[in-house]
């Protein structure tokens, strides 16, 4: 019943969103790992499925494509996204809630798996990129002061 | 003498001096099983069916019944009177023509459709990048291009598809966007002084004074013209000039804006002040150069200068004459353009000459003549056939070809004083990369162009913030097993975050993304359109050694031609040279098309209160030489006072860092230095 609601549901959006359709599936949904080499999509269809999925997958997040918000992806749910093959890359924001948002890209060369990492704002420090802070607005001297002006590391 | 010529280029074909035909390296001997080193089944090179002789007279029969992909056209006639014939392709290159592409489905070799022994297709996921943004249908991500926009990319490596050739001829006939007044006006000054508008009063001022300075001192010597003062009195004599050029200056500018703004390049949505050199009009400048493939600054500066004040069908026939040089390149399978030495000779000329003397391609008219007479939908398939001039004796399927990279005048001091001023490193011997074969037991060099070789570079360490750090090219014997065209970069996690995102508009929202022009695969990534991989032959069974260093393409052209130009220790060449290089080497060495090297990248990164993630499906397309290049990079003369390089990190003296914070140790081994997995054997990667 759920997998019905669902298909009607993409059958709706794909109507009204074309050539951009969504739908939500259930966990069990099935599709090749990115990264397929692209000879294996000679006889594939016109268009590409990608499917969203967060980690961890207890998170409920949104997932924006510039101005169109493309849908939820649910606890333990992912969302599923068509797109004409070859149509170039969505560029998407995926938001979960005290997380960071996260922007990540999806290809269309050919039906893949996106599985976005969500990391909860209060371990940002864990990212790469991640610096400590100036202590105040004049900033400090530079680094290499304290130890007498050295300017290697060691 | 051109008859002469031909004739004697029939001749040599016969007489084991290579004549290039339209596959040059065509009948090669398939290549044997890939390295160790290589993921999936190698596939060999597809062999072609060999050619049969045909007659001349035969070859030249008019047969315009042929569908577009069997036939060829033959232009013939008196000079001036060319006439167009349609010909059996196949004929043709029985009877020893080479057949020129010029279909707008043409990619250098490095891009082409290619196929397993099996027959299986091997695809190439940029060639359809590669195709779109040169048909001025697709942008950089392979999105397509809104109408009417233009990607001007010959000066990235892409040269535009003689549609986009043809519709610019028939445009400008009509929209000549030229006129006398405009060309003297231009034609008056060699560059034109950039003020930036923050300046503009300031300079404004300087030159009140320097006007009212000399009206004082003329009228004190009671001197009628300025220039009567400065040949009586030559200390003013620089003032002047000075003066006459700034005042030849705006209407120069003023004719400058009248031409940008009819070509179309200078208005839209960045607004433009008359008379002030702005971003609006900088851009501007910069679309022309792209255009005409102009080597420059964004300013107006000599060469752009002299083409602004041309004709427009005389730049549209330069433009046409450099996409056929890279399609006869192409054909011919040649790499000598002359850049070997100073007296060298260049066969990419002469087979240009040849042609576009066959094809009556005299000057702008005459292409625009031939544009007329054929429709812009006989460019989806149009192969043109031209008896080409007998490559050297040297030539075969398989030469005997190396890399020289001479890393000319090497600085390892650092780059400013204690106090933090900058400290020049002037460099008299700059970096080279020769390409050279043996003939005749004699190292022959068949191309010799500048290169980069590395420096100092910005690193960001592990606690956020930036430090210098050497970024130096390995010295020694090498070799290239692997080159990779539509390679990926993987930036290292020492990468500055701030390149690593671009502002772009995604679905008609504004936003911060991360940053794959930098990336790849693309011609403004860090190894542009192709690349081929340094690495020391592991011995004994052990895997390649692979220390990030690779000679690739590159669009930022102004750093490998510039005197303070420093890469991370790569080898950079202009896209266009490096794609000549690996596909003269792919087709003249034995090699294994491996083709497109998945993998599943991804790695996050955060920025402001973003966390951005870089996925990368695909490593490139890959092509193994077997055996591999051989490649030595010469240590160069070392300046300065340190002789070798500094290890670790240096704090920038301009930099602020919180009090205290230690200068953290940089990591060290090929790893840090390549950084993540970009095609190499035993790291994983590959830095600039």
């Amino acid at each position: 019943m759920r997998r019905m609601r669902w298909g009607l549901a993409a059958l709706a959006a794909a109507i009204v969103l074309a050539p951009l359709t969504m739908a939500a599936v259930a966990d069990d949904a099935v599709a090749p790992e990115a990264g397929t080499p692209p000879a294996a999509a000679k006889t594939a269809s016109k268009n590409v499925r990608i499917v969203f999925t967060v980690l961890p997958s207890s998170k409920k997040a949104t997932v924006s494509w510039g101005k169109k918000k493309l849908g939820v992806i649910a606890p333990h749910a992912p969302l599923i996204v068509q797109r004409p093959r070859d149509s170039g890359p969505l560029d998407v924001v995926v938001r979960a809630e005290g997380c960071v948002p996260v922007q990540t890209r999806a290809y269309t060369f050919e039906d893949s798996k996106v599985a976005v990492k969500v990391t909860p704002n209060d371990q940002k420090n864990t990212l790469l990129g991640y610096r400590e802070e100036m202590p105040n607005a004049d900033g400090g001297a530079p680094a290499s002061n304290p130890d007498g002006g050295a300017f290697f590391s060691r | 003498m051109a008859l002469g010529a031909l004739a004697a280029a029939v001749l040599c074909g016969c007489s084991g001096a290579s004549t290039p035909g339209s596959h040059s390296g065509d009948s090669r001997t398939p290549a044997t099983a890939a390295t160790p080193t290589q993921a999936g089944t190698p596939a060999p090179r597809a062999k072609k069916e060999p050619r049969t002789h045909v007659s001349e007279e035969e070859a030249r029969k008019a047969r315009p019944d042929l569908p577009p992909d069997q036939r060829a056209l033959l232009v013939t006639g008196q000079p001036g009177q060319p006439e167009d014939r349609w010909i059996d392709a196949e004929a043709a290159e029985g009877a020893g023509y080479t057949l020129l592409d010029l279909s707008d489905d043409w990619t250098p070799f490095i891009f082409e459709e290619q196929q397993s022994a099996e027959g299986e297709p091997l695809p190439n996921r940029y060639r359809r990048i590669f195709l779109g943004l040169a048909n001025d249908e697709l942008d950089e991500d392979g999105e397509p291009l809104e109408p009417g926009s233009k990607n001007y990319l010959e000066l990235y490596g892409i040269p535009p598809s003689l549609s986009v050739l043809r519709a610019r001829f028939v445009q400008d006939e009509q929209h000549p966007c030229h006129d006398q007044e405009s060309a003297d006006a231009i034609e008056a000054v060699e560059t034109v002084t950039y003020v930036a508008p923050a300046d503009l009063k300031k300079d404004a001022r300087r030159l009140a004074k320097v006007r009212e300075e000399l009206e004082k001192a003329r009228k004190k010597a009671h001197i009628a013209t300025n220039e009567e003062l400065a040949e009586k009195q030559p200390a003013f004599a620089p003032k002047v000039k000075m003066l006459a050029r700034r005042a030849a200056e705006k209407p120069a500018m003023a004719a400058v804006e009248r031409r940008l703004t009819c070509e179309g390049l200078l208005g839209g949505k960045l607004k433009h002040t008359e008379g002030i050199y702005d971003d609006a009009m900088r851009l501007a400048v910069r679309r022309f150069q792209q255009k005409h493939m102009i080597y420059e600054a964004n300013y107006l500066r000599r060469k752009t200068v002299d083409a602004l004040a041309r004709p427009l069908l005389d730049n549209d026939y330069d433009d046409l004459t450099r996409a056929l040089r890279e399609r006869v390149v192409a054909a011919a399978a040649i790499i000598e353009d002359g850049s070997a030495s100073k007296n060298a000779h260049s066969l990419v000329d002469d087979y240009l000459k040849a042609a576009l003397d066959q094809l009556q391609f005299t000057d702008g008219a005459a292409a625009l003549a031939f544009f007329k007479r054929h429709p812009a939908a006989e460019f989806k398939r149009l192969r043109v056939a031209i008896k080409l001039p007998a490559r050297p004796d040297y030539y075969s399927d398989n030469m005997d070809l190396s890399i020289v990279v001479d890393r000319g005048d090497v600085w390892y001091d650092l780059p400013f004083t204690a106090d933090g001023h900058y400290k020049p490193q002037p460099r008299k011997k700059y970096p080279s990369l020769t390409l050279y074969t043996k003939a005749g037991g004699k190292q022959v060099a068949l191309a010799r162009w500048r290169t980069t070789i590395g420096g100092w570079r910005s690193e960001q360490a592990s606690n956020g913030y930036e430090y210098f750090r050497y970024k130096g090219s390995d010295v020694g014997p090498r070799v290239i097993r692997n080159v990779v065209s539509g390679p990926v970069w993987i930036a290292p996690a020492s990468t500055p975050i701030r390149s690593l995102t671009k502002g772009k508009t995604v679905n008609g929202k504004w936003q911060r993304v991360v940053n794959y022009d930098e990336l790849g695969p693309g011609y403004l990534s860090a190894y542009g359109l192709i690349a081929g991989y340094f690495v020391v032959p592991g011995q004994n069974g052990r895997p390649d050694w692979d220390n990030g260093v690779r000679a690739h393409g590159s669009s930022d052209y102004l750093s490998i031609y510039s005197a303070a130009g420093f890469s991370h220790g790569c080898h950079r060449l202009p896209n266009h040279i490096a794609i000549r290089m690996y596909s003269f080497i792919l087709q003249h060495r034995n090699m294994t098309i491996v083709g497109d090297k998945s993998m599943n990248f991804a790695r996050q990164f955060l920025s402001k209160e973003t966390a951005f993630e870089i996925r990368l499906p695909s490593r490139g397309y890959y092509y193994v030489l077997d055996p591999p290049l051989p490649v030595n990079v010469l240590e160069g003369e070392i300046k300065g006072d340190a002789k070798k390089p500094v290890a670790g990190y240096v704090a920038m003296p301009w930099n602020k860092y919180p009090p205290g914070l230690p200068v953290p140790a940089a990591p060290e081994g090929a790893e840090a230095k390549a950084g993540g997995g970009g095609g190499g054997t035993t790291s994983a990667g590959g830095d600039d």
